[in-house]
């Protein structure tokens, strides 16, 4: 009985890890998905309405989500006008967002890149500038979405099988 | 927080953080604080209470420039960042016009590499340049001359004459002030102001941030040939402020205003009635004694009246400095 209860346990506990690592996977998906919408609300707001930044991140942290801490944070940084840049307070504030762990490095490379290049360039240059990471976050999505099936299936049976043999080991 | 407080916070506020510190170490009265220049690879430098100094970095004022703080790029990328409320596509025709207003009224030149098209300038890039001029507020500095220029029906045209840096702008604004809240004897006059280069008001935001009175419209950041025509249709001004006139447009913008029964009160460039009457198309309106009045100010002195003239060149008040020019003067 009580290693018919080690055995369901094992088990639920890897099945467990298998989903964590699917909704890992998932979570990371969506803050792409998320931060593509961002960039494509400030390349139309600068573009048509030239609002300044903190007024821009003001109207993101509106809006609920990964990032939604971010974009408060940030304004409430800026704001505060105390001497630093503002790919300071960016670098900084990001790697306050909760679920940052979701994100693999190229996409924190990319989004510390987005943070260097905001706001310190003529309207032009700055559009340009959106456009790239725009596209750059775009391939980054569609590879991650194109993977996501074939990784979340791999990531379960992985750790059932892992359960399994833990499950045969202990028995 | 008293005003000085805020000028200080002001001013501190758009600087980068390298920067601010220099300020803010020793007991510096920001109401002498006149100019900050910043250059990239060069000393720190302010111009305090009319005179130049380099800070060295424990703040304190020095005349070598080996111990003076040297200010390099980055710190005026960030100056410029919190300038532009981290924001400089936002900035772009301030930057085509060489300057951005901050709060308080204060003025950023900037200078760096200029990127040409047909149309004129496009954009600047490279920054490297900045000079921080401070808002200056001389309430009440207009007063000798105000009795001058009242009349029955309102005010005389006048034309306030002085070299750059006389104090010239500030005259008008107080000038501005004045005729706009009126006082127990006077009442005020609706006052229309074209604010080509944002230095009367200061707008910030579209908020003026200097005094110019209650019944003042100002339009910001317009070219002063539309923006006199604009107003004369729009906001029915009773009088017509402008800074800076010169050009052949301008004139004619103004003999319209004067046409339209709206008095008109503006700045030109001179050291002299003489210097104004030699120019081709300014000296027309001279000769033919359009304005009222002729308002001199001391050259190589801040805000000092040399003269005030009528139409036909006499001498109604003199600030007894220059001999030669008491008595007539023939327009």
């Amino acid at each position: 009985m009580l290693k018919a209860a080690g055995v369901v346990l094992v088990l639920l506990g890897c099945s467990g890890m298998g989903w964590y690592a699917v909704s890992k996977h998932s979570a990371r998906i969506r803050m792409l998905a998320e931060l593509e919408q961002a960039l494509q609300y400030l390349y139309g707001e600068i573009e048509y309405s030239g609002c300044d930044m903190i007024e821009l991140l003001d109207k993101l942290a509106l809006r609920q989500g990964y990032f939604e801490g971010l974009w408060e944070n940030m304004g409430d940084c800026l704001r505060s006008y105390d001497g630093r840049g503002f790919a300071y307070h960016w670098t900084r504030e990001i790697h306050n967002v909760e679920t940052i762990g979701c994100l693999k490095q190229t996409d924190l490379d990319l989004l510390c890149s987005v943070g260097e290049n905001l706001g310190n360039m003529d309207r032009q240059t700055q559009l340009r500038t959106l456009e790239i990471f725009q596209a750059r976050l775009r391939e980054i999505l569609v590879q991650a979405r194109r993977e996501f099936g074939e990784k979340a299936k791999v990531s379960s049976i992985v750790w059932i099988t892992a359960g399994l043999f833990l499950t045969l080991v202990l028995i | 927080m008293d005003k000085m407080g805020s000028r200080k916070e002001e001013v501190i506020h758009i600087l980068a953080v390298g920067l601010r510190k220099l300020l803010d170490f020793g007991s510096m009265d920001f109401s002498k604080l006149q100019e900050i220049r910043l250059r990239v690879g060069a000393p720190f430098l302010i111009v305090y209470d009319g005179k130049e100094h380099f800070l060295d970095r424990a703040g304190r004022f020095t005349k070598e420039v080996d111990r003076a703080y040297t200010v390099n790029q980055r710190e005026i990328r960030e100056t410029l960042e919190h300038i532009s409320n981290y924001s400089m596509y936002a900035f772009e025709e301030e930057l085509r016009q060489g300057y951005i207003t901050v709060q308080g009224g204060h003025r950023v030149g900037v200078a760096g590499k200029m990127i040409w098209e047909r149309q004129g300038a496009k954009s600047m890039k490279h920054i490297s340049f900045l000079n921080i001029r401070l808002a200056h507020e001389v309430a009440g500095c207009a007063d000798v001359i105000l009795p001058y220029l009242i009349r029955e029906q309102g005010i005389f045209h006048t034309l306030l004459i002085s070299p750059p840096r006389c104090g010239k702008t500030t005259m008008l604004r107080d000038l501005i002030r004045q005729l706009s809240d009126g006082d127990g004897s006077r009442d005020g006059m609706t006052v229309g102001v074209v604010d080509e280069r944002s230095e009367l008001g200061a707008c910030y935001l579209g908020i003026p941030q200097n005094q110019v009175g209650c019944r003042t419209d100002i339009l910001d950041g317009c070219p002063k040939v539309e923006g006199m025509m604009m107003l004369v249709r729009s906001m029915a001004p009773k009088i017509i402020a402008v800074d800076e006139i010169g050009s052949r447009e301008d004139v004619e913008a103004m003999e319209y205003v004067m046409n339209c029964g709206i008095f008109l009160l503006a700045t030109a460039h001179g050291n002299s009635i003489d210097d104004i009457k030699n120019k081709p198309v300014l000296g027309r309106l001279v000769r033919e004694k359009v304005f009222g009045r002729y308002v001199l100010l001391q050259p190589g002195k801040i805000g000092k009246i040399q003269a005030i003239f009528d139409e036909r060149g006499s001498v109604l008040f003199s600030g007894g400095q220059q001999q030669g020019l008491s008595g007539r003067y023939a327009c």
